[in-house]
């Protein structure tokens, strides 16, 4: 597994200062997030819970100052380690998790800050030894536009899927879903959807941002696009293996002898 | 639909303490709720039952300054969308393609496409949609400058503006005007502008779910608003609009909506390791403060135009695309559930799609 | 527009910035004649006037006076936050704010208060303060939201350009020196009248309820011009809660709103703008402001048959319960 060009790199530690921290490079996109995690601290009188730890998430920009990207980024982080901490260990505490863009391609797309984010953060959260429910691993998948066209750089990336022939005329042609895993933004401009999923290491999904995303100028010529849901849950199964399967693998190989699992 | 049964109350309960329900309600909303959809059948403390949203209705055009306006309300959430149209003058020389995509990617990975805008805070494009929730529409919502939740509704209605590629940014486009001097073909006609759009909802009474009450809202005020006829002036040198000449917004022939469902965690006595949950359709704020869940499903049906722009029923052999799901927190729901949520999307769109139907067009 | 930093609260317009749209009229006159009501000068516009609108606050209002649409959110009392920096206050401390919604005049307000907003803000919060019985709220604090939906038409002549033979002027052709006093004031005195319905749906105790009332005197179009002060006061002639457009012929003088508790006939608020002639200047303003309270008076009644119907609501509801906003259910609690 190692030596196959998808394994993210991942560095630990990276901050000694910070009880857990953790840089993460997406292998394709190399977007590159940094994050730090500290807690419990002290909270802040006005955010005390009286039976839970409070969980704050900064998300910083690459450039500039964070704007309501950045806050929707962070309150969806935020969610999704509310139910994965076990805040009730530690009550009347503060978590603090910041997570710092260093590189993005493009730093106002959602779906490519994602998936590198969420790993980010679950990785030092496992370092600075948060309690913790289980372990999730998160993927981009995106499924592209043009069944025909022929993608460079993304071998070992792209997987098939059969489609669920729904009768449309429009897209008798290809009766598969070319799949492409991780994509950078080149990959993502010809996409159709774009699919962020987010499972915990058993299998159940903590997160889903599955969005619309080819390109046009609108109205009318946007009319028929969108996904069917069985295709949608045949893509959320193959992304849930390569979450349970190779997520826990790299999450396993990266903390190496640790004992956190 | 397939949502996981509610355990009976045990009986090992301890001798009822009597405190009236109002109070319940405020001391322990977690176990008030759990009350009342461990019954059979679930019923929610206002009266609904787990698939079932709120009645809404719907007014269009009662302002009379905005270009186009709508307001919703859903229970007790009001929310009111006014749409501005202001005009965008290209300067010369200047490349007005990147107005008219949707999810264009940056020009090169050293930004060269905007001084500032490629991160963080940013310029925008064509359609600015905002939330502003300092209205005094909730007591739990601060007053003051928008806080994470109103900024998190604007990204989210930024990103369905985005997604659905409602509005034609073709038709945005203003032009030099052609003095009947044989420049008819629209090729040779110069863009000399846009128009950009200020989707502005204010949020009058919150009660839960006012992302769908706001994209509604949107959707509603944009197939009802009329834009003035705006050209080039040649002698002037810029762009005027006619007072009394306008024209509506091109928009999509199918129109998605949103459908926001929570689930309500249900702690048995007798399993700790596996915990039952309910999903409720459109929650209100009591049941929001109680979800460790929420799914929002964004759908387009396609309603047989034929049938005089009212979808039919049943609703089983129509169609539907999702165009966007988002779940976040919480383990529970399961993608089978995904599926039967659609059925209820799908039903809540029709209903939708039936009361913009019965608005009126904007009067010429 | 495009050199100030993005708003990192919101989402942004294009960098380029926008303008609102400029109109194009060939023929001034008839696009820019302003309607005239046929309503008699001392007669008010009928006034939409509902409280408890809003289920998730203590009190609510609201109101629609022909054009002008506005929502009053009334939260607490409630206790003033815990920081180390806040004095004990005896008295409930009263926040009042003012707030156009973007879509709701003319020219596309930001989000952002301006001066005008706040002025009302300050304003309305004179004309309850001395209202409220705040020392019967020790350590807490009252806020007035109020949020203008929709408010008079200032004139589509803002954004006009009249074109003559060729020639384009840029002149708005029935500006007066009172247009925007006209304009605030008529949405001034909503306000008053609304936050009271509002103060009294949650359940503070007051003295009296507030009404707002404004008029403005008008004299004859070519008396204002170059002639003695004095000749004016005779063909004086008082509107009660003006339309923005001003009457056939006649030219604004001053305008005149307050804030008025009937019961103890006491004023809140007064505020007077215009020209006020020197020599009769005593009788002209007591004149005014009898106008003005006269207005007051019929917004009164507006204001009580809210409050008489709103009680009646809650007795119906409850019983004879005190009112509550918690709903009862009849499932049986235990735990």
């Amino acid at each position: 597994m190692t030596s196959s060009p998808l394994t993210p790199e991942i560095s630990l530690n990276p901050l000694p200062q910070s009880d857990g921290s953790c840089q993460y490079t997406c292998p394709t996109s190399r977007t590159t997030i940094l994050t730090s995690v500290n807690g419990p601290l002290e909270v802040r009188p006005k955010d005390e819970l009286p039976n839970h730890a409070t969980i704050e998430v900064i998300v910083k920009p690459g450039i500039g100052v964070a704007g309501v990207r950045e806050t929707r980024l962070s309150s969806l982080i935020h969610s999704t380690l509310q139910s994965l901490i076990l805040t009730n260990h530690h009550p009347r505490t503060l978590i603090q998790i910041v997570a710092q863009i260093v590189q993005a391609e493009d730093h106002t797309s959602l779906p490519l800050l994602l998936t590198p984010l969420l790993n980010c953060t679950i990785l030092s959260l496992l370092i600075a030894g948060i309690p913790m429910r289980t372990v999730g691993w998160s993927v981009h998948l995106a499924v592209l536009q043009d069944t025909k066209k022929d993608i460079k750089g993304v071998e070992g990336q792209v997987f098939k899927l059969a489609k669920t022939g729904d009768g449309d005329a429009m897209e008798t042609e290809g009766d598969e879903q070319i799949v492409v895993r991780n994509p950078n933004s080149e990959i993502l401009s010809l996409a159709k959807s774009s699919h962020t999923l987010t499972f915990s290491k058993e299998g159940d999904v903590l997160l889903i941002e599955s969005l619309e995303c080819s390109q046009g100028s609108g109205g009318e010529s946007a009319d028929g696009q969108g996904w069917d849901i069985t295709d949608f849950l045949k893509l959320a199964e193959e992304g849930k293996r390569i979450c349970c399967e190779e997520g826990v693998e790299i999450v396993r190989e990266a903390l190496g002898d640790r004992k956190v699992f | 639909m397939s949502i996981l049964t509610p355990q009976p109350a045990g009986d090992s309960l301890p001798p009822p303490l009597t405190f009236s329900t109002s109070l319940f309600r405020q001391i322990s909303p977690a176990l008030y709720l759990e009350r009342h959809l461990t019954h059979s059948p679930p019923t929610r403390p206002n009266g609904r039952s787990p698939s079932q949203c709120r009645d809404f209705t719907l007014t269009t055009n009662s302002l009379s300054h905005a270009h186009g306006s709508a307001v919703v309300r859903a229970g007790d959430t009001a929310v009111v969308c006014g749409i501005r149209g202001e005009i965008l003058t290209v300067a010369p020389g200047d490349d007005p393609s990147r107005f008219e995509s949707y999810h264009c990617p940056p020009t090169s990975a050293t930004h060269a496409c905007g001084s500032r805008g490629a991160g963080g805070a940013s310029w925008g494009g064509l359609i600015i949609p905002n939330v502003e929730l300092s209205t005094g529409c909730s007591k739990k919502y601060p007053l003051g400058p928008p806080g994470g939740l109103a900024q998190t509704l604007s990204d989210q209605l930024h990103e369905l503006v985005n997604v659905t590629k409602l509005v034609s940014l073709d038709s945005l486009r203003i032009y030099d005007s052609d003095d009947g001097s044989g420049s008819s073909l629209a090729s040779t006609k110069k863009i000399k502008g846009y128009w950009s759009l200020y989707l502005d909802v204010l949020c009058i009474s919150l009660d839960g779910n006012i992302l769908d009450a706001a994209w509604y809202a949107i959707v509603a005020a944009l197939k009802s608003s009329r834009l003035p006829l705006a050209s080039w002036n040649q002698t002037e040198e810029r762009i005027f609009c006619q007072a009394l000449l306008n024209h509506p917004i091109s928009l999509r022939q199918s129109l998605p909506f949103t459908t926001t469902f929570a689930l309500i965690p249900l702690p048995n006595s007798e399993n700790h390791r596996k915990e039952t949950a309910i999903l409720l359709n459109d929650p209100d704020s009591y049941e929001e403060g109680e979800a460790c869940e929420i799914l929002t499903i964004l759908c387009t049906t396609e309603f047989d135009p034929a049938q005089g722009d009212s979808p039919r029923f049943p609703l089983a052999g129509l169609r539907t695309r999702v165009e966007k799901i988002e779940k976040r927190g919480g383990w529970n729901i399961g993608l089978t559930q995904i599926e039967s949520c659609l059925d209820l999307a799908t039903s809540k769109a029709a209903r939708y799609f039936q009361s913009l139907a019965k608005e009126q067009p904007a009067p010429l | 527009m495009a050199a100030k930093a993005p708003d990192r609260r919101r989402n942004n317009p294009p960098s380029h910035g926008t303008t609102p749209p400029v109109f194009l009229s060939s023929s001034s006159l008839e696009a820019a004649k302003p309607k005239q009501s046929s309503r008699p000068p001392d007669e008010i516009r009928k006034i939409f006037l509902r409280t408890g609108l809003i289920s998730s606050v203590t009190g609510s209002s609201f109101l629609e006076i022909a054009p002008l649409k506005l929502s009053v959110s009334v939260l607490g009392p409630r206790p003033l936050p815990r920081t180390s920096s806040t004095p004990f206050a005896a008295q409930a401390i009263l926040t009042t704010e003012v707030k156009f919604a973007p879509f709701a005049s003319t020219v596309r307000r930001g989000y952002l208060r301006d001066s005008s907003e706040r002025d009302l803000g300050s304003r309305l919060y004179q004309a309850l303060v001395g209202a409220i019985r705040r020392e019967l709220y020790p350590k807490s604090r009252i806020e007035v939201v109020v949020t203008i939906l929709d408010s008079e038409d200032e004139g589509d002549d803002v954004n006009t350009v009249y074109i003559e033979e060729g020639k384009t002027t840029v002149e708005t052709k029935f500006w007066d020196a009172g247009r925007s006093e006209r304009a605030l004031g008529v949405v001034l005195a909503g306000c008053i009248t609304a936050a009271s319905a509002a103060l009294a749906d949650a359940g503070i105790e007051m003295f009296d309820l507030v009404s707002g009332g404004v008029a403005t005197s008008f004299v004859d179009e070519a008396n204002s011009k170059g002639k003695a002060k004095g000749d004016a006061v005779s063909n004086k002639l008082y509107v009660r809660d003006p339309a923005f457009a001003p009457p056939e012929g006649k030219t604004p003088l001053a305008t005149c709103v307050l804030g008025y508790m009937a019961a103890r006939d006491e004023i809140s608020e007064l505020w007077i703008s215009g020209k006020i002639g020197t020599k009769n200047g005593t009788t002209e303003i007591d004149e005014l402001v009898d106008e003005a309270i006269a207005a007051a008076r019929s917004a009164r009644g507006v204001l009580n048959e809210a409050a008489k119907e709103r009680v009646q609501f809650i007795v119906d509801k409850t019983g004879t319960a005190p009112p509550s906003k918690g709903e009862s259910t009849d499932v049986e609690m235990s735990g």
